[in-house]
């Protein structure tokens, strides 16, 4: 919580703004929260869905700025985070503050007055929870802070949802699902080739607190209740094949990958190649499986 | 390149215009947005006059 290393002289540039967002994060919320949409049984005029993803586009930028902004001294201490904009000392504190707290109110009035009041509940509530259960709360005091804070990552598909029907039913609760599950085995691989990384910054990673050997076990159990949560909407009855087919696939690969990370042992000099593989895999599984979602309702 | 403005010594004249010019291209790009929200907004309040909702 310290304020950023190097003394900020100059207003900061557009550019540095842009980077508190954390544009490649809003990739995956922006994807998995047009799925939502386009999945959904109700049709949007385009020009109002086009607003929703913007709303929940800059609801995450949001929370990704308000997040910079309180770890700025984690940050600092991380190789892959010490090139940010407020540990490089290229923004103070505050504008980071006032940025994303003022991006955070616009993204949910536009969303009130643009879309509905369910979508603009949930947008603010994965907001919140964000900065202040997972960022403010849980990351600097437990392992299970992935666990929980992954709940905020999984919103954007149920906001989508809600800004296509105006309502939450049981298939957008499934979407929430999956991706919850989903985040402990990808920031679990993730933290697994970053471990010394987390431990000089004294984020509690699970890797750091409990070790390797739990960490592979826990990816591997919680990669069960994923794939099942995945191939759900086929057999309930909410979706067709297509996706069917398409989750079964991705779900038995990303298995697969997930139980040779669970089952391995590694050596000091370990280039941890399946654990690196099954993170990017992880993304790519993600986007198929939303993809194939859209692709069913579609086209089916 | 914002690394390098930060780092280089300058003389006060230049750090002036420094600052400056990062002030114009932010500017810019605050003209650009508040242009394109305004777009937006119009092009929201057709279509829920289409739609036939109160705007």
């Amino acid at each position: 919580m310290s304020t950023s290393a190097a003394t900020v002289s100059l207003p900061a540039d557009w550019r540095d703004f842009l980077a508190l967002t954390k544009p490649r994060v809003m990739t995956l919320v922006v994807f998995t929260g047009l799925c939502g949409m386009l999945a959904a049984p109700a049709h949007i005029h385009p020009i109002l869905g086009f607003t929703a993803i913007l709303c929940i586009a800059l609801g995450a930028g949001a929370a990704g700025a308000l997040n910079q902004w309180y770890e700025a001294d984690l940050d600092a201490k991380m190789k892959r985070t010490q090139k940010r904009p407020l540990p490089a000392g290229r923004m103070d504190r505050q504008s980071a503050l006032h940025f994303g707290v003022g991006l955070a109110c616009f993204s949910l009035v536009l969303m009130y007055f643009a879309i509905n009041l369910a979508a603009t509940l949930i947008l603010a509530a994965s907001i919140l929870f964000y900065v202040f259960v997972y960022t403010i709360w849980l990351k600097r005091r437990t392992p299970q802070n992935i666990v929980i804070g992954g709940a905020a990552g999984a919103f954007p598909p149920m906001i989508g949802w809600a800004a296509a029907t105006g309502d939450v039913s049981t298939m957008p609760v499934l979407l929430f699902a999956l991706i919850f599950l989903w985040t402990p085995p990808h920031f679990w691989a993730l933290a697994l080739f970053v471990k010394t990384d987390y431990a000089n910054a004294g984020v509690p990673m699970l890797p750091v607190v409990a070790g390797e050997r739990t960490t592979r076990i826990q990816i591997g159990l919680y990669t069960i209740p994923m794939i099942l949560c995945a191939a759900a909407p086929w057999p309930l009855g909410f979706t067709g094949a297509i996706y069917g087919i398409t989750a079964a696939v991705m779900s038995g690969l990303f298995l697969a990958m997930a139980v040779q990370v669970a089952i391995r042992r590694t050596g000091p000099d370990d280039d941890m190649a399946p654990e690196k593989r099954l993170f990017k895999f992880s993304i790519l599984y993600l986007f198929v499986v939303f993809g194939a979602l859209v692709i069913d309702r579609w086209f089916a | 390149m914002t690394d390098d403005l930060i780092q280089t010594p300058a003389t006060p004249f230049e750090e002036a215009e420094l600052v400056r010019a990062r002030q114009r291209s932010r500017a810019v790009v605050m003209a650009v947005l508040l242009g394109l929200f305004v777009v937006l907004v119009f092009a929201i309040s057709i279509v829920k006059i289409q739609l036939g909702h109160a705007v």
